[in-house]
């Protein structure tokens, strides 16, 4: 019976000395040298005395750390890989979990974490010693196969990180297990995928130590560089993948066999999270001889606990079950009371079998949460492991996964607790606080902080110190206020829905169910009509200076409720709200403030009335003409602190002819806002609305103030200038800017209308016919009607 | 070019996209961001990265990222 794992490599090494047992793109050892080498490093750390004690290994993915993890088992300890990439803070979190009083690493030199008083030995010298059989052996007589093996760490929700102590017979029942099922022999040629701080590469390398098999370790750059991997993969001959499924998807997407398949793969093992569907067909197309198998199972468990080999196709709509118990573990789905479920429903996955890690170490508190008393057995001790996942049988028999029961996700291959984010996020100076979700369908982490102004870079440096890459949030939003709900806890149900969307089942459900219109005229009276037929609960907000009686006769004819409130009053009452709401901003002379822009439970857009960013600001129409535009148009647009600078939702074109002036241009610009209102409402309301980001640059921004020329005519101008200036000063009998004037023999001289005549003139003068101006042009004449005299 | 610096910019908001040259040789994007930007570039400049072109000297700086981009719409 193999009580000590050490015996694979002792029997392989008997059996195929000068066989290759692990290679890196630098080296590789045969099985005689890999004893040898493992013995020498066993001598060495037998040394210090220790007995079942913690050893780190600082890891790289190189042939040396195998040595060192072998070197720790001869000595009778166990092994801690830790990642030398990883965040300094994480390290230490881990160190001081693991607390060992050796620490190997790589290379003396250059070691970016503290220490303290530990032992500290290059890998290099853990070879200064000569084997000693007859200690080796002494230590090999104590041993029994329940002492620790190694010592992998996962995410923890404190923040703090759990390490998981796996005994030998975990591992080597993972192993008969797995050569069992899976047909493992000495033929196998292993490429080994993941790093040695992750416990998926615990089956790459007792499955070749057990069966006298080959692994080569693959550099993680290969998955950067597509090209070398393939060929890497061919020159080696490799038989057998035991990938993470992100691993896969990576080379899905990144297209691998498209230019053919060089090399022949036998065997597809995944793990680590749900295969999408998509990623599996297209290496089944261009793989199609392997054998593909879905495992899974929390490291825990030792790596997996249930497969399934695929013996069908599945199409995209369908899940790939996570099948059966391996053959000495068994599988128990329990509800919340801890008894089984029936079958067909829905349970707890608990494990039971000698795959349970012995628990977490240094962290009894943690271990008794999950490592419990199976609540079927009153008789006598018996320990099941409660995974946090749920799963239920299908109609042939084989388990599903269906959910994560708390906020632990899958991202990557990794399990990675949310609020192990947060709480790094939490730490950052530049944040006040931070919530994170997982968007599962673009497989993104996504932090919405709230500070008081954005501060993504710093925020990414920051968490990159404390956090490993896979952990790092994938994107940023950042809010001036975070939503609370009534409790005041942040309303992660709210952030949800909005950053990262309901899913399939909420299809066509309003994230907004309420609106408010803001504006003065008719397109605000249309808007709240068309929002009111979808049901949506809306009220206007007169926004003038004071309130329009007119407005407020054709909203009662509607029968749309309608209130004007002071400026003042209206900003506390936005800011206030705190259901999800849509604010529409039609014709608004309003400028939003801060206060209402910051409550993240308002989604405020605004109709412009150009083709932003161009004429930002007050009375855009009279400026297209006045500059000679050809084109004009409408840009509903999300507000945001600098005015008519958000991000562009519709925008809709209108040709500037010769004659139109602003107030016609007005009118058919309210035509086309209302259209463009009607296109995006629903993907308002619902949440999905795409928006694109305003071009930068410096624009000129017009206030209420201004008007071409000040007003004045020259008329020195060329007549397109002339006809310009008065049609875009032209708002029919509206006092919206200055009326034009002209200066005559030191007499300011305005005018209620005139008109523009286009008929061909020899002679060029401005005469006085009656009480009109005259400007005749060559290209036509101008007839200003009804002038008066008067100062200004 | 702005287009592309934009999305550069969210995928890795810390790294200086305008300066370096060794994005890919210097272990700087990992497989996850690459095989992400190239869903981004395809659906952004309607282009199609194949196999062929995922190598290094393609993805190594903003200029080579464009370069490629260009040759790739105007094969279209």
């Amino acid at each position: 019976m193999t009580v000590n794992v050490l015996e694979y490599l002792e029997t392989s090494a008997e059996r195929f000395p000068e066989k290759i047992v692990f290679g890196d793109i630098y080296e590789s050892l045969t099985y005689r040298e890999l004893l040898t080498l493992a013995k020498k490093a066993g001598t060495y750390l037998s040394s210090f005395h220790m007995k079942n004690q913690p050893v780190a290994v600082i890891t790289d993915h190189s042939v040396g750390c195998l040595i060192a993890f072998l070197g720790v088992i001869y000595s009778g300890n166990f092994y801690v890989p830790l990642d030398q990439k990883q965040p300094q803070a994480r390290m230490e979190a881990m160190l001081e979990v693991a607390n060992p009083s050796v620490v190997i690493v790589p290379d003396k030199k250059d070691i970016p974490f503290r220490l303290e008083s530990r032992i500290v030995i290059s890998r290099e010298e853990l070879q200064s010693a000569e084997v000693e059989e007859e200690m080796l052996a002494g230590i090999r007589q104590t041993h029994l196969d329940t002492d620790p093996l190694y010592l992998i760490f996962t995410s923890g929700s404190t923040g703090a990180p759990k390490g998981v102590l796996v005994a030998h017979h975990s591992v080597i029942d993972l192993a008969e297990q797995f050569a069992e099922v899976f047909h493992f022999d000495e033929k196998e040629i292993f490429a080994n995928q993941a790093p040695f701080d992750f416990d998926v590469s615990v089956k790459d390398i007792y499955s070749t130590l057990r069966n006298g098999a080959t692994m080569y370790i693959l550099p993680q750059s290969m998955f950067t560089m597509p090209k070398k991997l393939v060929s890497f993969l061919s020159e080696k001959r490799v038989t057998t993948c035991i990938w993470a499924v992100s691993a896969l998807s990576i080379l899905a997407a990144m297209k691998v066999w498209d230019k053919g398949v060089p090399w022949q793969l036998k065997k597809i093992l995944f793990s680590g999270e749900v295969m999408p569907v998509k990623v599996l067909n297209y290496w089944r197309m261009h793989q199609p001889q392997a054998m593909y198998v879905n495992l899974y199972g929390p490291t825990e468990i030792t790596c997996n606990c249930t497969y399934y080999i695929l013996d069908r196709e599945f199409t995209c709509s369908e899940t790939i079950p996570i099948g059966q118990a391996f053959h000495n573990t068994q599988i128990l789905l329990l509800d919340d009371s801890g008894q089984e479920v029936s079958a067909g429903e829905l349970g707890e996955i608990c494990v039971r079998g000698r795959c349970l890690a012995l628990g977490y170490y240094n962290n009894r508190q943690a271990t008794e949460k999950v490592f419990c008393q199976n609540p079927g057995n009153r008789m006598f001790p018996e320990r099941i492991y409660h995974t946090g996942d749920y799963g239920r049988y299908n109609k042939d028999g084989m388990l599903e996964f269906a959910a994560r029961k708390d906020w632990q996700i899958k991202h990557m291959g990794h399990r990675i607790e949310l609020t192990e984010i947060e709480n790094a996020g939490n730490g950052v100076p530049c944040t006040d606080i931070c919530c994170c979700q997982y968007d599962e369908s673009k497989a993104k982490i996504v932090m919405i902080y709230q500070a008081k102004e954005a501060c993504d870079s710093q925020l990414v440096l920051e968490l990159q110190k404390m956090l490993p890459k896979y952990m790092c949030p994938n994107r940023l939003v950042w809010l001036p206020r975070m939503p609370r709900n009534q409790r005041g806890k942040i309303d992660r149900v709210f952030l949800k829905r909005k950053y990262v969307g309901g899913g399939k089942t909420q299809e066509k459900e309003y994230l907004y169910r309420e609106a408010v219109v803001l504006g003065t005229g008719s397109l605000a009276l249309r808007c709240a009509e068309v929002l009111r037929k979808h049901e949506i609960a809306c009220r206007i907000y007169d926004t003038g200076e004071q309130q329009s009686k007119t407005l407020e006769r054709q909203a009662a004819q509607k029968e749309i409720e309608i209130q004007w409130l002071s400026r003042e009053q209206l900003a506390a009452h936005l800011a206030e709200i705190s259901v999800p709401t849509l604010v529409v901003s039609a014709i608004n002379p309003w400028i939003i403030p801060h206060v209402v822009l910051e409550n993240p439970y308002l989604e405020v857009i605004n109709c412009h009335q150009a083709l932003l960013p161009k004429h930002p600001g007050r009375n855009a129409e009279m400026w297209a003409i006045f500059e000679g535009d050809e084109t004009t148009g409408i840009t509903w647009h999300v507000v945001r602190p600098q005015v008519d600078g958000g991000e562009i939702l519709l925008q809709k074109e209108m040709i500037i002819s010769q004659e139109v002036t602003s107030l016609g241009i007005f009118r058919q610009q309210m035509d086309l806002a209302y259209q463009a209102f009607c296109e995006i409402m629903e993907s308002l309301l619902m949440g999905t609305a795409e928006a694109e980001v305003q071009p930068g640059g410096e624009l000129h921004m017009h206030y209420s103030w201004e008007t071409p020329e000040d007003g004045r005519l020259d008329t020195g101008w060329q007549f397109q200038k002339i006809s310009a200036f008065l049609r875009a000063l032209d708002y029919g009998g509206l006092d919206v800017v200055k009326r034009p004037y002209l200066v005559q023999n030191g007499n300011s001289i305005f005018w209620k209308s005139y008109q523009i005549i286009m008929e061909p003139q020899e002679k060029e003068e401005v005469r006085l016919e009656g009480n009109d101006i005259v400007i005749l042009r060559k290209e036509g004449k101008i007839i200003l009607k009804h002038t008066y005299n008067g100062g200004k | 070019m702005e287009k592309l610096m934009n999305i550069l910019k969210e995928l890795r908001p810390e790294v200086d996209f305008v300066n370096e040259k060794k994005l890919i040789d210097g272990a700087i994007l990992d497989s996850f961001d690459l095989v992400s930007l190239i869903g981004e570039l395809n659906e952004a400049f309607d282009v199609e990265i194949s196999f062929d072109e995922i190598e290094p000297e393609n993805f190594n700086c903003a200029q080579a990222m464009w370069d490629m981009i260009q040759k790739l719409q105007q094969e279209d």
